[in-house]
């Protein structure tokens, strides 16, 4: 175990001198990388933008000119379309919320008009026996009631019963390992999301032989025929 | 003061008085006569200013500043002089600058700054230059405009010579042209024809000189050490144009104190640092463990769906039970059918008793005697179908009661089953050949005798403070001490020689190796056998009765109501305190 | 107030110390001829500022009476700081992300075709301007590229890398021709002579180099800052140099001698980034503290930015119409107007879906060559392009 890996507290200041050694005379070794390459700096010729052309040009609106061309394009790839996504999404920070904030339209339910219904009909009664006795009134009332309990009652066993039925029929039908004879296989592969798959599976491959011949095995022919078809 | 006010206060004058001539009796002519009291300022003086002339100079002595003139020190007058107070060995060397005032009588306060460097160096050292631009006074005009196209052409012009010079340079020195040892240039010939030397007449003999440069050995070392010189001082530093750093407060302080690393893989030094620090670096008190709620409801649903499955498969056996029981009732009805049929065939075929009982028998499943004794007996009964009846009734009854067997064990539950099975476990093994549900073992492996594991020797059966071994440190002691030590005591003598050689002869001194202490339980009480197998006589009381009957005969044991001459002893069990 | 008319027309003036301003800033006390004055500068309002002139003793003694008998009641001077311009605000227009690694460095085109972008994945990236499509990846360096030019002048791009190494690449050919050696640790920061084929580059070793291009020789080590060059520009006339460090001082160069013209002490921490105005001759500097201006060629202080920043910016750059944009280490991206040195938009980058809050950061800006789109380097990988909203006017956005 050493202490002696630190990192570098104060990194080596350069300078002509760097460190001490000023050339002092010349010297006979040279490096091979200092031997003489590219000595021509290549200018840029006419049609690679140079700085005369383009102080004739209007940068800003061919740079405008080709964003609109872009993005009117219809090869949009995916990245302009997430991009697009993206930036509208970050463009108006607080519009994540447009699903929830939108106006949700109460479409007119059954249960609304059945109130405005039962409403009425109550309102009719009422207004029709008002003259009438009135334990005929509540009698009639405790009838309704009653057919009205007796009926959910009913509902609801028909409802049990249904429900036990499908249950039973599911109880019979449910046993996977008898009923359902589903393979247990895997639906997807452990390396389905990989970047590289096995290209070369689909190939065949050519089965070596042997051939005795020098001059009339494989290799030898397909040697001729790349060097001199 | 009062004159200049008077001056003003007056009107200006119109006759200045500048064109006038001074009447003639007034102008002065001739000589010049003085009197005694203007002697004075019109004497004129030879006042003698600088340094005697050069020859004048022996006996004088320049003394003031004036007397240098505007030359230096004089060689030939032999005092120290020191003309403009130079050379003068100052007491106090010190390197403080002097105060310097510029043209326009300024302190130069910023003249430690500028120390070494020129005068054109820009510093920026005054107050001023903390000060916007468009605040200060002397800022005037500020243009912030490009410069022309010619000056920026001019500046680069120069500055590409300045630097092309210097890249020659530097690429010159990467290719040296003269390396050494390699080329030799080639001796040069000189003529030469020496003048005359002091009237020598006999000149002009012209001699070819060759001049050949000496060998250089290429492969030799540098001649000259090049010693590194350490870097000159740096320029001075520049003025800080910004106020020094704020103090830390304790507050700031405390925010960024950073703790000691502790490395959970190195301790150099060797440090001994308690464990809560150790762990103190890792982080564990900023985080807080959260448990995902699916957990809770991971295993919820899992229970939920265990229930529902056992319901299903419970009810999946019910329906499978009725299916099977209605099977079985079916089949049930058939056979009834079945016998329904054979019994109008037999009442038919009237003399047939055999075919019942051959009925009856195949009926019965066969399983006890006393059912086959019932069915002989009802054979040899007369009235056959009352038998038969009878004998119907009793196979059902009894194949009711084993249905209902069955049924009640099958429907037991775990609990009447374990009972069952434990009565049934704990059953002695004659009882269960009685019954008939003795099964041997049916295991491959070979069953080894329990007595064979529970022996008292190791750690199991506990310490014994005193004897802390279990086997004697030399298993062979017995034989070591049977090695003959002839001792120096005269104890010897009193055996004589042939009882001492007796004793040494008779002791088996190598048979205690390998015999066991002991020998098998009952092993030495066994008669040689004479023959593989020994057989023993068969005697006829395998119960003990006879025993028994000749125990009580003699009264081995007390049998009902004997009195004893004894019992006066034995005394009551009353307590005396109690009484 | 008692101005002279003829120290008007020299250009001298006095002014007076007005009531004490809030503090915001640096306190400095200096005692100069007998009197006690106190400044103080701060962010919020204008700056008053006094200098003191000693041209004749009357003059000075007659300051003096006035002075001590008007010290109680000093008047206010508004400032001649201009007013500030209107600028519309900035927004993202696109996410371009393609990088590995955090982007460091980035260079634009000459003509405004294509920008190419150095990263710490050790890969340089060129893009298309128009569509943000990427072009063409080029590797060769061994550690994360911190600073790229693309000359205007021959078809070579510059790149520099914390591996020590400074490349020339051939754009004709898409590889490494020349290969600038010498420095001895880390490259921070490159930058091309406009007029000159010279080459600028600063590092680690606290020298800023400079190289001939094409003989690939090094023809000065500028010495004389004592820490990390961390940011160099360069320009046609004297000073042909401005190196800032992190030692925090600035120093102007003089390219013909090798040595330093002036060196500018202003700030406090170090001077990571400068930027200088395309047309108008001066540069702003930023560091920790604040944002500064100077002026050239003699690097006189103008004045600082009105806010503080507060953050360490790491790269700045102004477009023509005065629009100085600089790039905060903690993803903030200020907008501020040159001439006034208001700050107009203070906006935060967002980091893209997956990366921590924590990965915000600009590390590199740069206009396009037209001055309408700012390209950001951002430290979540991306590369964000702003553009300036065009439906703002002065109304919807007054300048408060």
């Amino acid at each position: 175990m050493t202490t002696a890996a630190r990192p570098t507290w104060a990194p080596a200041k350069g300078g002509n001198e760097q460190g001490g050694t000023r050339i002092f005379g010349p010297s006979q070794k040279f490096s091979s990388r200092d031997l003489a390459s590219h000595t021509a700096l290549k200018p840029r010729k006419e049609g690679q933008d140079t700085q005369d052309e383009l102080q004739k040009r209007n940068l800003r609106d061919e740079l405008e000119d080709r964003e609109r061309r872009h993005f009117s394009s219809k090869d949009k790839s995916y990245i302009d379309d997430r991009d697009r996504r993206r930036g509208s999404h970050l463009l108006l920070e607080g519009t994540k919320r447009d699903a929830e904030d939108r106006i949700v339209q109460r479409n007119v339910d059954a249960d609304d008009s059945d109130v405005e219904v039962k409403s009425d009909d109550e309102s009719d009664e009422s207004d029709d026996d008002d003259e009438d006795d009135e334990a005929a009134l509540i009698l009639e009332l405790e009838q309704i009631r009653k057919e009205r309990a007796e009926e959910k009652l009913r509902m609801e066993r028909q409802q049990r019963e249904e429900e036990l039925k499908v249950k039973e029929a599911e109880l019979l039908r449910g046993n996977p390992l008898i009923n359902n004879p589903t393979s247990f296989n895997v639906k997807r592969r452990w390396d389905d999301d990989v970047v590289f798959k096995n290209q070369a599976r689909g190939e065949t491959k050519t089965p070596k032989r042997f051939i005795n011949d020098t001059i009339r095995n494989d290799f030898h022919r397909k040697f001729l025929h790349k060097y001199m078809k | 003061m009062a004159a200049m006010s008077l001056s003003k206060a007056l009107p200006r004058p119109r006759y200045s008085g500048e064109d006038e001539e001074l009447p003639t009796h007034t102008q002065s002519r001739g000589s010049r006569v003085v009197g005694a009291e203007g002697l004075d300022d019109s004497q004129i003086v030879l006042k003698r200013s600088g340094p005697p002339p050069y020859g004048n100079r022996s006996g004088w002595r320049p003394r003031s500043a004036e007397d240098f003139g505007d030359g230096g020190a004089f060689p030939e007058v032999p005092v120290a002089q020191y003309p403009l107070d130079m050379g003068r060995k100052t007491t106090s060397s010190s390197n403080a600058l002097a105060v310097q005032v510029d043209a326009e009588g300024k302190v130069k306060y910023d003249a430690i700054a500028r120390r070494g460097h020129s005068d054109k160096r820009i510093i920026h050292s005054e107050f001023k230059d903390l000060i916007p631009l468009r605040q200060r006074a002397d800022a005037g005009d500020i243009s912030l405009e490009k410069p022309s196209e010619e000056e920026i052409e001019a500046t680069r012009q120069r500055t590409q010579n300045a630097l092309s010079t210097l890249i020659g340079g530097a690429l010159a020195a990467q290719k040296p042209k003269n390396i050494k040892g390699t080329s030799r240039p080639a001796p040069t010939y000189v003529s030469y024809t020496p003048d005359d030397q002091m009237g020598e007449k006999s000149g002009g003999k012209t001699r070819i000189i060759k001049i050949v440069e000496r060998q250089q050995d290429p492969m030799e070392p540098p001649k000259h050490k090049h010693k590194k010189i350490p870097r000159g001082p740096p320029s001075p530093p520049p003025p800080v144009m910004h106020s020094p750093p704020r103090k830390l407060t304790a507050e700031d302080q405390e925010m960024w104190k950073i703790p000691a690393a502790i490395s959970n893989w190195k301790n150099a030094k060797g440090f001994t640092i308690p464990l809560d620090k150790r762990m103190a670096s890792d982080g564990r008190g900023l985080q807080d463990v959260s448990i995902n709620d699916k957990f809770a409801q991971f295993s919820e649903a899992l229970m939920s769906a265990d229930r529902h499955a056992r319901e299903e498969v419970k009810q999946r056996a019910l329906m499978q039970q009725k299916l099977a029981e209605k099977e079985k009732e079916q089949k049930e009805e058939h056979l009834r059918m079945l016998a329904q049929k054979a019994r109008e065939d037999r009442s038919m075929a009237a003399g047939g008793r055999r075919m019942s009982s051959r009925s009856s028998r195949s009926r019965s499943s066969g399983r006890s005697r006393s059912r086959s004794v019932e069915s002989y007996d009802s054979r040899r009964s007369d009235d056959s179908e009352q038998a038969a009846v009878r004998d119907r009734a009793r196979m059902r009854k009894e194949r009711r009661e084993e249905h209902e067997r069955e049924l009640r064990q099958s429907r037991m539950g775990t609990e009447r089953r374990l009972q069952q099975m434990a009565r049934e476990q704990n059953r002695d093994i004659s009882e269960k050949v009685a019954l008939g549900v003795a099964k041997p073992t049916q295991s491959a492996e070979s069953m080894y005798d329990s007595r064979l594991f529970n022996q008292t020797s190791g750690f199991d059966t506990g310490f014994n403070e005193d004897q802390a071994y279990d086997k004697p440190l030399f298993a062979a002691q017995d034989a070591i001490n049977s090695i003959y030590r002839p001792s120096m005591n005269q104890d010897d003598d009193g055996e004589g020689a042939d009882e001492t050689m007796d004793k040494i002869q008779g002791s088996k001194r190598f048979d205690i190796l390998g015999k066991a202490d002991r020998g098998f339980k009952g092993a030495d009480t066994a008669e040689a056998r004479d023959g593989p197998v020994q057989f023993e006589k068969d005697r006829d009381d395998p119960f003990g009765i006879d025993q028994m009957i000749s125990d009580v005969k003699t009264g081995g044991k007390r049998y009902g109501m004997v009195e004893s001459e004894t019992r006066g002893s034995k005394r009551a069990r009353v307590d005396d305190d109690e009484a | 107030m008692d101005q002279n008319p003829d120290s008007l027309k020299e250009g001298r003036q006095w002014w007076w110390y007005s009531s004490r301003l809030e503090t915001g800033g640096n306190g400095m006390f200096s005692r100069k001829g007998g009197l006690n004055l106190r400044f103080e500068e701060e962010g919020c309002c204008f700056l008053v500022g006094i200098s003191l002139f000693q041209t004749s003793s009357t003059r000075i003694d007659r300051n003096r009476n006035i002075f001590s008998r008007t010290s109680a009641t000093l008047e206010r001077i508004p400032s001649k700081s201009p007013r500030p311009v209107f600028h519309p605000p900035w927004k993202i227009d696109r996410v371009i992300s393609g990088h590995l690694g955090w982007v460091t460095s980035i260079a634009f085109d000459p003509s405004n075709a294509w920008f190419c972008t150095g990263s710490a994945d050790r890969t340089i990236k060129i893009w298309d301007a128009g569509s943000g499509r990427q072009k063409l990846t080029l590797t060769g360096h061994l550690e994360q590229i911190l600073g790229l030019a693309v000359s205007a002048k021959h078809t070579n791009m510059f790149s520099a890398g914390d591996d020590k190494q400074v490349k020339c690449w051939d754009l004709e050919q898409n590889k490494v021709i020349r290969s600038y050696h010498g420095h001895l640790s880390g490259v921070y920061c490159l930058s091309l002579h406009p007029t000159i084929d010279i080459l600028m580059t600063g590092g680690r070793d606290s020298v800023c180099r400079v190289w001939d291009i094409r003989s690939r020789a090094q023809i000065f080590a500028l010495s004389g800052h004592g820490n990390t060059v961390c940011s160099v520009f360069a320009r046609a006339m004297d000073p042909q140099v401005v190196t800032g460090s992190h030692d925090s001082t600035i120093k102007l160069w003089d390219l013909r001698m090798g040595k330093t013209m002036s060196t500018l002490t202003h700030h406090k921490k170090s001077v990571r980034a400068m930027a200088v105005h395309p047309r108008e001759q001066c540069f702003a500097s930023a560091s920790a503290d604040n944002i500064k201006k100077f002026g050239l060629p003699k690097g006189e202080f103008c004045h600082n930015m009105l806010f503080q920043h507060r953050t360490i910016i790491n790269s700045m750059a102004v477009n023509e119409e005065g629009v100085l944009a600089a790039g905060g280490d903690n993803g903030s991206l200020w907008f501020w107007d040159w001439k006034s040195g208001r700050s107009f938009q203070q906006a935060q980058t967002i980091v893209q879906p997956g990366s921590l809050d924590s990965e915000a950061g600009i590390y590199a800006l740069f206009y396009d060559q037209s001055g309408s789109r700012l390209i950001t380097c951002e430290a979540d990988k991306t590369i964000k392009m702003w553009k300036q909203d065009e439906n703002a006017t002065p109304e919807t956005h007054p300048l408060h």
